[in-house]
């Protein structure tokens, strides 16, 4: 793994990422992004659709790569690795939560939580499970598939999962988008709870003013340009 | 691992629809595979265990005369001095019982027989050596109880043979090597070797067997004995052995190369139905994969590999392919014994079917690593996939990548290796395995072929007329891959289903009633010369009528284009050849071809007698099968020994012959004047007697001419037809198992693809089309989509059959419209079936949550 010493956990530099469309030609979508970040902080980044939040999200998560620029995470730098290191830092590094839950209908909720570990070789014991499912009020709901639960407790099983694997740095796509406003509310809560607990840090990618005006830094994105 | 296998359970359980008809569609062709692979092996072990019990001995010396007290010697000689030996002398002739008249064989053999073997009694106190020793000591027969029954014999009855009136003392059951006598002409008629000369049957003219059996000392070489036999009878002029020696292993080799034929064609049938199992099965998994891609996607993200990916499908289909297996080995084991009770009569009795080890552990190897192979194109598309992709999701089902077409014909080639190693396997021939797999593979190709050009006319079609029908050839355009494999496995399924009756009707009525020829009622044998004219004058009493007289003499072929014909058969590998073992064959001569043959090259025979003090060779009509087999063509010389002459002919015309007429034909017709001087006997065929009569004239016939066979023709079509419908039920029976096969894969491509059509079809619905209108829609696409099919699949079907009748069952074909008619209006009632259940799946639901 490509190690590097700097003060910041997380530091993004002239981050460049294009598309090559059929019909369009090619389109830019990230401009030269600069940013960085301390440990345990919390960072939101909004824009318009198409302003490149995702995009930016995939970098930082080690699942595309970026055409230039540099991005590093807890001192390794995600840019030079290869797609076999990169894999090994997502895996132990990186929790991510979907709008969309993306839980696998077929296993339980306690199922769900353990994947992550058990994909890793790593043993899920009841107790690692009951303490997951504990941290996001869901003990009872342990032996319900996806489908038997509620919008909201399929977010929490997602964030649980996340946090199975003790990752430093959580990233959150548009987490409550799914959810009605009460229920968006409690996800939050949790979320930041739950951040603070574990002292990591969260970068979110969001629509929603008042789940970014939760963060302690918020960030604009506009046609791939940080404002 | 264990969060693998778990996560591939549940999600089998989860889409329980895909799963049934996996194992189903799986399932039902490993049947097929399991029962032909069992039954062949069954036959096998059967053959291979029983054949010295089946022949009697280790090996039998079998010629036209008695063996010389020098050649005895020579055998003894030869073989060890702890030996046995049984003789037996047969030959055939009419017996007159109370109730009828029948060619019977006479069996006389010596106290010693069987040397393997035994016969079951109908009484089962009799043992049957005390048996054998009584009809050496007295005057008795021993025959079946069938054949008493038929004269009307009990215990203790008279019955002559020839001139002396025997008493029938045991009734058997079942006889030494009489498991495989369904084709025999004539029941058997054991009595003692001692009392056959009082019977005055053996006497010029008569065709008689003399059979010597060999017990050898366990752990003899029968092989090289019977080597050493056949050199020592051997002809010292063209070295070939005038003295038949027959291992337990020769038998064994003819009646395997016999069964080996219907068994092939059963092992295509079932293989059709594995093939069109694969091709669903790689369809099915294709769409559940594109269903289930979405947790790929998921996998990858949480850490998962692409090698966990890959491992999470086949982990899937090697769960499907156990379950599969074991249903199949299940039901396999309860259908086995039915599958061989079709056979009964045509098999040895004491077979005891089994399921073959060897044939399981494929079947294992098919559903598990074969799903795998067949699923290939599917599972390489797994490796493509980028988690990325779950952020640019929603939509539904998640677009999984396809391969490119070079890669995806690549990835099939290992399930078509497979298909290619299964048919050797099952027929035993690499170049029957080739064909059968690049003819399964042209096939394809042509019937899509079709459907692409079907397509087209359905989009010009939909151009005009009713909005429903519209809408449904429209449908048939857009959705042409999904309606390609659609309109493929129906016309696969459809075209093996319509051979069967083609072939098996075609048969029948040729054997029954050969188109443009009588069929004789009668066949007589052994008729003396001196009796030709009496006999003429017997019908012109009698009802009936007789065919002229055909001579037949017996002789040898010595030469063949100046090469002896032992060097001839050597070269052209003609040694373990059917029916070209011996030297003897059969001639004849007449002037003008029978109605049954057709002169197909070459001029007719000269009518003007052949002088032989012309030095000219005479001319030759051969049989062009024959021909074939014998590797000679128009032109070629073949030199003939009759009664110690030699004698040069041409081939002058090749002949085709239906042999089914049972008409006296012969392999070689030779020019008038050949035959003149030569001791012969005459054959003739004898055709409208009232059946009611037909008792009464054998009869009549048996005393005014004693010494001729007369062979019941009616009686022979009866069985054949019976053996011909045993057979066609075992290939019905697979075919039936193809059919499912098929509408398994009808079923699944067509549900998956109105699920696909959820949306729309829901559309429609909030748009004012009720269900019925709905269901019409389906209906019309699948319907015209199976009507075509079949359409196209029937006459390709004819062409088939009629292909096969010409090649292997002597050009008898017929069309049979009935059975082709009945199976189209079948197979569209079950197309709407289907169609109206796929329907149902989906507007059971309410619109507005799917449009949601």
């Amino acid at each position: 793994m490509n190690m590097t010493t700097t003060t910041r956990f997380i530091e993004v530099e002239n981050l460049h990422k294009s598309y090559l469309l059929p019909e369009s030609g090619r389109i830019n979508v990230l401009n030269g992004v600069t940013f960085s970040l301390e440990a345990g902080s919390t960072l939101a980044i909004t824009g318009h659709s198409g302003s490149g939040k995702s995009t930016l999200l995939t970098l930082l998560a080690g699942l595309d790569s970026a055409d230039h620029g540099r991005i590093v995470i807890n001192n390794a730098v995600l840019t030079d690795m290869d797609a076999r290191s990169l894999h090994q830092f997502r895996t132990t590094h990186l929790g991510i939560v979907f709008q969309q839950f993306h839980l696998l209908p077929h296993l339980t909720a306690g199922e769900n939580i353990c994947l992550p570990l058990e994909l890793q070789g790593r043993s899920c014991s009841p107790d690692i499970r009951h303490s997951l499912l504990a941290r996001v009020g869901l003990t009872a709901r342990s032996e319900h598939l996806p489908g038997q639960l509620s919008g909201g407790e399929c977010q929490r099983v997602a964030i649980a999962r996340a946090l199975a694997v003790k990752p430093l740095l959580l990233l959150a796509d548009e987490p409550t988008g799914n959810l009605d406003l009460t229920t968006g509310r409690d996800v939050a809560d949790l979320l930041f709870t739950l951040v603070q607990q574990e002292q990591m840090t969260l970068i979110v990618v969001t629509h929603n003013q008042e789940l970014a005006a939760r963060c302690s830094r918020q960030l604009h994105l506009t046609h791939g340009v940080l404002q | 691992m264990m969060a693998l296998v778990r996560l591939a359970w549940r999600d089998l359980l989860g889409h329980r629809r895909f799963t049934l008809l996996f194992i189903i569609n799986l399932g039902i062709s490993l049947i097929g595979f399991l029962l032909v692979g069992s039954f062949g092996a069954s036959v096998d072990r059967h053959l291979s265990t029983h054949l010295r019990d089946m022949l009697t001995a280790d090996l039998t010396l079998q010629s036209s005369r008695p063996l010389t007290p020098e050649e005895l010697e020579t055998v003894r000689s030869i073989t060890d001095d702890k030996s046995h030996f049984s003789r037996q002398i047969s030959l055939y002739t009419m017996i007159q019982g109370k109730n009828g008249t029948r060619l019977t064989q006479i069996v006389a053999v010596d106290a010693a027989y069987p040397l393997y073997g035994h016969f079951r009694f109908a009484d089962q106190n009799t043992r049957t050596h005390q048996a054998i020793t009584g009809l050496q000591q007295q005057h008795h027969i021993m025959l079946s109880q069938e054949t008493a029954r038929f004269f009307g014999l009990s215990p203790g009855d008279a019955l002559d043979i020839g001139q002396t009136p025997f008493s029938a003392a045991v009734f058997f059951e079942n006889e030494p090597g009489g498991d495989l006598s369904a084709l025999n002409f004539a029941p058997k008629v054991y009595l003692g070797l001692e009392h056959l000369e009082q019977t005055g049957l053996v006497r010029f003219g008569s065709r008689i067997s003399y059979t010597t059996f060999i017990r050898l000392p366990e752990g003899t070489d029968s092989t090289a004995i019977a080597s050493k036999l056949s050199q020592s009878f051997t002809h010292p002029t063209d070295q070939s052995p005038s003295i038949r020696v027959v291992t337990a292993a020769d038998s064994n080799r003819t009646l395997q190369r016999l069964f080996s034929q219907f068994h092939s064609f059963l092992a295509v049938t079932s293989l059709v139905a594995l093939a069109l199992a694969a091709i669903t099965a790689a369809h099915l998994f294709q769409t559940h994969l594109d269903h289930s891609a979405k947790e790929l996607f998921i996998l990858l993200t949480l850490g998962a590999r692409h090698s966990h990916c890959l491992l999470l499908a086949t982990g899937k289909l090697i769960l499907l392919g156990l379950i599969a297996v074991l249903g199949a080995v299940m039901a396999a084991w309860l259908l086995l014994p039915l599958f061989t009770g079709l056979f009964t009569g045509i098999l040895p009795s004491g077979l005891t079917p089994h399921l073959d080890p060897l044939t399981m552990a494929l079947a294992l190897l098919i559903a598990t690593c074969g799903s795998i192979l067949f699923c290939l194109p599917a599972l390489l598309r797994i490796q493509t996939i980028h988690p990325l992709l779950l952020w640019r999701e929603q939509e539904s089902p998640f677009p999984l990548p396809t391969l490119p077409q070079k890669q995806t014909i690549i990835a099939m080639l290992p399930g078509i290796a497979l298909l290619l190693l299964l048919t050797i396997f099952l027929s035993h021939t690499p170049s029957f395995g080739l064909l059968f797999v690049v003819g399964l593979f042209l096939l394809v190709a042509l019937f899509a072929l079709i459907a692409s050009f079907f397509f087209r006319c359905c989009q010009r079609w939909s151009a005009t007329g009713p909005l429903l029908a519209r809408i449904a050839l429209r449908n048939l355009y857009r959705r042409r891959r999904t309606a390609t494999a659609v309109f493929v496995a129906l016309g696969i399924v459809l075209l093996l289903t319509n051979i069967i009756p083609q072939i098996e009707k075609g048969l029948a009525a040729e054997i029954s009633h050969p188109k443009g020829l009588t069929l004789p009622n009668l066949f007589l044998i052994d008729i003396q010369e001196e009796q030709k004219q009496p006999l003429i004058h017997f019908f012109h009493k009698h009802e009936g009528v007789l065919s002229s007289p055909a001579p037949m003499v017996q002789g040898r072929i010595t030469r063949i284009n100046n090469v002896p014909f032992s060097l001839w058969r050597q070269q052209h590998r003609l040694e373990n050849e059917q029916g070209l073992r011996r030297t003897e064959f059969n001639f004849s001569s007449r002037l003008h071809p029978d109605p049954s043959e057709t002169i197909v090259e070459g001029a007719p025979l000269p009518a003007e007698p052949w002088q032989m003090a012309t030095q000219q060779p005479f001319a030759i009509s051969m049989e062009k099968e024959f021909s074939k087999r014998l590797q000679v063509k128009r032109g070629d010389r073949i030199v003939v020994d009759i009664q110690g002459i030699e004698m040069e002919g041409e081939i002058v015309n090749l002949r085709r012959v239906r042999w089914a007429s049972f008409q006296p034909n012969f392999f070689m017709l030779l020019q008038p004047g050949v035959l003149d001087d030569a001791p012969k006997t005459f054959l003739a065929s004898v055709s409208r007697v009232d059946k009611t009569m037909q008792p009464d004239l054998v009869k009549q016939l048996a005393i005014s001419f004693p010494n001729i066979s007369v062979l019941d023709v009616n009686g022979l079509v009866t069985r054949l037809m019976h053996i011909t419908e045993q057979l066609a039920r075992a290939v019905r029976f697979l075919a039936a198992l193809v059919m499912v096969t098929g509408l398994i894969a009808v079923i699944a491509v067509t549900g998956q693809d109105v699920l696909r059509r959820e949306r729309e079809i829901n559309l429609m619905r909030v748009l004012g089309a009720g269900r019925n209108t709905i269901r019409l829609l389906l209906t019309l696409e699948l319907c015209s989509l199976a009507t075509a099919a079949a359409v196209i699949a029937f006459f390709c079907s004819l062409l088939c059959s009629y292909t096969i009748s010409w090649l292997l069952f002597d050009h008898l074909w017929s069309v049979q419209w009935g059975p082709t008619l009945l199976l189209l209006l079948s197979v569209v009632a079950l197309c709407a079936t289907i169609a109206v259940t796929a329907a149902d799946s989906v507007t059971r639901q309410r619109p507005v949550l799917l449009l949601s």
